[in-house]
């Protein structure tokens, strides 16, 4: 198992990551937090760095490579807290549009042209199969109605790929619906720069990119599984940031008489946040490389890293913001930018204690299944 | 059980329920809404009324002497009136720190006249107090202020700058911590003040925290003269003001296992109704394992408090168990607010969770950080000895 | 990156499978006559180390001479896996085949190398590693055991402690002052000195663990006597080969921490069912999620350990090889400590051999050697801070 990035790939993340520390600085975040900029220049200038045609095949005019690369972007986005559909559209929707064999969107997303999101979360709950949304047959197509909730991007995009059961079969399937058939309300609250919303449908237009059939679970799985993944690289990215700029601050700052940083009793902190990063990264890359690959461990690398994310922004969004002292807890330093994206990123597309659960079930824990309807018996 | 103690819980239990009369007609509803509405400065101005009513019906700070307005009450009675205050879930004082610090400070170091100035006016919340100590530069490091004053003829003319003032910038008044002596030992040339907030220099700059706006304001001063009567106690004594004035309140503890106590049954009222897909965040077991941690931890802050409160109530004198309860408070309180964004999910993002989440971690750095916390546990509780380097 | 090795790497762990297949001693073998300390030596071990040696496969990174192949790094990383995997011990010696054989051929002169280290690979003798003393531990370099020159003799005094396996072994590779006027760094040298010289009287110190079985001595060393060609090296020159011996260790220590939580994984998820069926709903709730939990840990040691050994690879260096001591023994004291939680009462039965199972309360303090030993937890998170991360001292 070789798990280091190659010359290129490390290349690929240096260019992206000097690109990003020139237009998206903090300030520009902070415009964006604040309602003076919006992320229209930003996403101009990643479309003419061809960054949305990354993962689409070649044959659609994309780049072709592969989610390696997406999750090394995925994770440069959540270093920066960069705004706008980037995050969506290339972790999310293409690799949705690239299971369905969708070439024609898939074009325009490699122009630029078309930014989308994947509306999955019911009432706050990433779920693999969708509990209310439904989709109905009509002569030539479908319609959808249902509301799904914290939509990556929902504010921003312009098409949605929603998941939906279809009421007479009872499978499950992907369908594009236009942002102009759904009903969007943003829901920005504490991390402005996802652009969440929440979205509904009634009886809205949808064409099934994966039609609802007995096979189609699987297939739309995979592709929630690389949203997932690049979500965990998203939080960690985020966390790396975090630990670093707290690990600059502990060599500064000074209390009775001695930086912060040379008192044991911090340094054990920094050790261990910065195990719980590398750990985090190590094993992101891990699910990555599954999923570039296709290995059979998918599913199972997919949860851990959802959840090594989350053990990491645990630690290290906490210690880097006690460590920071009150400064950090001012709206005028630009620590909370991160903060709250590390959050956001634990809570977005299935957070630790959901893939705990999923994980349980794949490792064949046999007893867990049981356990969990016991104890909802129990419960209710 | 003799006849006096039987004599003190029958006074006790009348104490109690007149209060929870008192309450029942006083904090209704729409004042309790009132005072808890976002915007800030109506819903101080409602606290604020609400505060005098309190004090005028003889239920403020009833820890203080008779004298200065209080019951002189014990520390059953203080336990009762935590715990009547907390179950009806009123608001503490206007003046928190005023009451719990400055004003025993007042009634140890100051003049009569400052005695009669200040305390009454501070109780009712006639007038508003701001403390100012922690610099950008001194954070857990107190004693290494800088803020200075300058003898001028019999004025102090204060130059410098302080953080984290709550209230800073509606306060009337600030009991200040200046620098008057740069060559002594900095816990020796420190002075406490007690400034008119109205002086020209002054200038209160609110802050806006991560969790937005919180009470919190920077205070500058620039050449603010300040006449020789704002002196409290003694010139360069003022670091004894500041760690020698004994809080009134014994039942302090009380009020904050309480405080933990409604997180969690509020946390739990929410993971057992069901969301809009008719799912209950209690059917979780992870969900459930998480809640019975957390339900665990804060009944165990709950017998850590109860166990010094029982030691104080047998007569012993308060030790330094108050760092080992702030650090469990704290921590408690802070892993309930991180639990309830992994029971509530997505819901947490928004609303009153993301706030108390948000505003979590300022109870491990506010008055004395989990670190600062843990080295006081270790040196003065335990023994052990300083570590090489540090001077605190 | 790539989940699997080149093809060429696949190759030769096929390679090595098939022979480990024909030649491995048997379980029934090494269970009748467990090998009792870190350096003794049953008849079996013997024998599998002369194979081992005979078909190249003891060291595949050294030369044929020396019982290896001239493999290269990743070679050696799938022949560890295998070997690890199988569930033979490659060495019932550790100390001598992974710090006193390497040593002797960087340093000592052919006599020594025939004499002492070449028997150490065919599994003739064992050697246990004289270092650590009462009043030099984690500042090794404060040790007093004095050797004196005296014609072409060396004469020793003093005391080591903490010696793995110096009941067995048949020789020491011990460190002593020789030069008590100079800087501490610069008055150390090495002998070897036989454990059957006179004055030389191992006292093993019994453990937590396994009473019956100690591994750990104190040595008394009074006027032994020992020719100065026993002298490794130059003389003052110890603190250096110090270092490189160590080094020596270091290189591989990280994959057997990660495979030994892999195999203890692989027990606790054996007993899981029979322990969960044991269990009320609630119970078995916070048991799977500490499973769970345990499960996370393990891939995560092993993502880490492998990305840094290929950024070792590729670079020649990589910080996360030094977390993996600190993680490595760390995860293991959590995963043997929820093992013998979740066994119950019954995991406080010993255990017949020496092994420590998973599910025992004995196999849980035995962990503690990994984080107390070789630079504990508290030292590794110093070093981490101070080396890597750059906090001042």
């Amino acid at each position: 198992m070789d798990l280091e990035l190659s010359v290129d790939q490390i290349e690929l993340r240096d260019n992206i990551r000097n690109v990003l520390e020139g237009s998206c600085t903090r300030g520009f975040v902070r415009g964006v937090y604040e309602g003076t900029c919006d992320a229209d220049h930003l996403w101009k200038q990643m479309v003419e760095l061809y960054w949305p045609a990354l993962a689409v095949p070649e044959v659609h005019g994309g780049l072709g490579l592969s989610f390696v690369e997406v999750a090394l972007l995925s994770e440069e986005l959540g270093r920066a807290t960069a705004p706008g559909p980037l995050l969506a559209t290339t972790s999310q929707f293409t690799p949705m549009l690239v299971e369905a064999g969708a070439g024609d969107m898939l074009t325009q997303v490699a122009e630029g042209a078309r930014t989308g999101s994947l509306a999955v979360a019911e009432a706050g709950r990433w779920s693999r199969v969708p509990r209310t949304s439904v989709a109905t047959r009509t002569s030539d197509s479908w319609t959808l109605t249902g509301t799904k909730t914290d939509v990556l991007s929902g504010a921003t995009v312009d098409s949605f790929v929603v998941t939906a059961v279809d009421g007479a079969s009872g499978n499950v399937g992907a369908f594009l619906v236009d942002a102009s058939d759904a009903q969007i309300t943003p829901t920005a609250g504490l991390e402005p720069t996802l652009e969440l919303a929440d979205v509904a449908f009634a009886a809205s237009d949808a064409a099934a990119i994966i039609a609802p059939a007995s096979d189609s679970g699987p297939r739309i799985e995979r592709a929630l599984e690389q949203a997932e993944v690049a979500m965990a690289f998203n939080t960690v990215g985020a966390c790396r940031r975090i630990f670093e700029e707290t690990l600059d601050y502990a060599k500064v700052r000074v209390q009775y008489d001695h930086v912060i940083g040379s008192y044991q009793a911090l340094k054990h902190r920094f050790a261990n946040m910065y195990l719980a990063v590398e750990r985090a990264t190590a094993v992101c890359y891990f699910a990555a490389i599954a999923i570039a690959e296709d290995d059979p461990g998918r599913s199972e690398a997919v949860h851990i890293a959802k959840i090594a994310a989350g053990d990491c922004q645990r630690l290290v969004a906490g210690d880097g913001l006690q460590l920071h002292g009150g400064i950090g807890f001012t709206w005028e330093h630009d620590l909370h930018f991160l903060l709250k994206r590390a959050k956001a990123g634990e809570l977005l597309c299935g957070g630790s204690a959901a893939h705990r659960a999923a994980l349980a079930e794949l490792l064949d824990l046999r007893h867990a299944r049981s356990a969990t309807v016991m104890v909802r018996e129990v419960a209710s | 059980m003799s006849g006096t103690e039987t004599e003190g819980h029958e006074a006790i239990d009348t104490f109690r329920s007149d209060l929870q009369r008192w309450l029942a007609a006083n904090f209704t509803d729409t004042v309790a809404a009132s005072i808890r509405q976002p915007e800030r400065t109506a819903a101080l101005r409602a606290h604020r009324t609400w505060n005098a009513e309190l004090v005028d019906a003889g239920y403020g700070a009833i820890a203080w002497p008779a004298e200065y307005g209080g019951r002189d009450a014990d520390i059953l009675q203080q336990l009762a009136y935590n715990e009547e205050m907390a179950a009806a879930r009123a608001p503490g004082p206007v003046n928190a720190i005023g009451v719990a610090n400055i004003a025993p400070a007042i009634m140890a170091y100051g003049t009569s006249d400052q005695k009669q100035r200040f305390l009454r006016s501070m109780l009712r919340g006639d007038e508003l107090w701001s403390q100012g100590m922690s610099e950008p530069d001194s954070g857990s490091d107190l004693a290494s202020l800088k803020c200075s004053a300058v003898r001028d003829g019999d004025d102090f003319v204060v130059n410098g700058q302080k953080t984290w003032n709550s209230n800073g910038d509606v306060a009337d008044w600030c009991q200040l911590y200046v620098r008057t002596n740069a060559e002594a030992p900095k816990h020796q040339g420190i002075t406490a003040l007690l400034i008119d907030m109205t002086t020209p220099g002054v200038e209160a700059r609110p802050i806006k925290t991560m969790a937005g706006d919180a009470g919190f304001s920077e205070l500058f001063f620039t050449d603010a003269r300040f006449p020789a009567s704002a002196l409290l106690g003694q010139v360069d004594a003022g670091w004894s003001v500041a760690t020698n004035t004994l809080s009134h309140e014994r039942a302090g503890v009380a009020s904050m296992y309480l405080s933990v106590r409604q997180q969690f049954d509020d946390l739990l009222h929410a993971a057992r109704t069901p969301g809009e897909d008719g799912t209950r965040a209690i059917d979780s077991p992870v969900n459930r394992v998480a809640l019975m941690r957390r339900f665990e931890e804060t009944r165990n802050l709950e017998f850590l408090a109860r166990r010094t409160l029982d030691a104080a109530l047998s007569g012993q004198q308060p030790g330094a168990e108050g760092s080992v309860i702030k650090l469990a408070w704290s921590t408690t309180s802070q892993r309930l607010s991180m639990t309830a964004v992994d029971v509530l999910g997505l819901d947490a993002l928004d609303g009153r969770w993301a706030a108390s989440f948000l505003g979590s971690p300022s109870l491990t750095i506010a008055g004395g950080t989990t670190e600062i916390n843990k080295n006081i546990i270790g040196e003065r509780v335990l023994g052990l000895p300083r570590e090489p380097k540090g001077a605190a | 990156m790539k989940l699997k090795f080149d093809d060429s790497v696949e190759e030769f762990r096929v390679e090595f499978i098939a022979w480990l297949e024909e030649n491995r001693p048997s379980k029934d073998e090494m269970e009748a006559a467990p090998a009792r300390s870190s350096a003794s030596s049953p008849p079996w071990a013997r024998a599998w180390a002369k194979r081992l040696f005979d078909a190249g496969w003891l060291v595949p990174g050294w030369p044929p001479e020396r019982g290896g192949r001239n493999a290269g790094a990743l070679e050696t990383l799938v022949y560890l896996e295998e070997l690890s995997r199988s569930g033979v011990p490659r060495t019932t010696n550790p100390q001598g085949l992974g710090i006193v054989a390497p040593s002797l051929f960087d340093f000592g002169n052919p006599a020594q190398i025939e004499q002492y280290a070449m028997p150490l690979l065919r599994g003739e003798l064992t050697a246990c590693l004289g270092m650590s003393e009462p009043d030099a531990g984690s500042d090794l370099a404060a040790l007093k055991t004095r050797a004196v020159i005296d014609g072409d003799r060396i004469i020793l005094n003093g005391q080591k402690v903490w010696t793995s396996g110096a009941h067995d072994a048949d020789f020491c590779f011990m460190f002593c002052r020789t030069d008590v006027d100079v800087p501490k760094h610069k008055g150390i040298s090495i002998v070897l000195v036989p454990m059957n010289a006179p004055g030389i009287t191992p006292r093993p110190l019994k453990e937590i663990v396994h009473p019956d079985f100690p591994d750990l001595n104190e040595v008394f060393v009074d006027d032994v006597d020992v020719p100065l060609t026993n002298l490794v090296g130059d003389l003052n020159n110890g603190w250096r080969m110090a270092n490189a011996s160590l080094g020596h260790e270091r290189s591989m220590v990280w994959l057997m921490g990660v495979l030994g939580i892999e195999a203890a994984m692989r027990d606790l998820i054996e007993l899981v069912p029979t322990l969960l069926d044991e269990l009320s709903p609630h119970e078995r709730a916070i048991a799977v999620d500490d499973i769970v939990d345990l499960h996370v840990d393990m891939v995560t040691a092993k993502c880490l350990g492998y990305r840094g050994f290929a950024r070792y690879v590729k670079t020649g260096s990589a910080p996360e090889q030094s977390l993996m001591k600190l993680y490595a023994s760390e995860v293991r004291q959590r995963l043997m400590l929820t093992a013998a939680e979740l066994v119950g009462p019954s995991s406080l039965a010993l255990s017949e051999g020496i092994g420590e199972s998973v599910g025992s309360m004995e196999g849980y303090f035995a962990t503690f050697a990994g984080t107390i030993s070789a630079g504990s937890s508290e030292i590794q998170r110093n070093i981490i801070a101070e080396k890597i991360l750059g906090l001042p001292r």
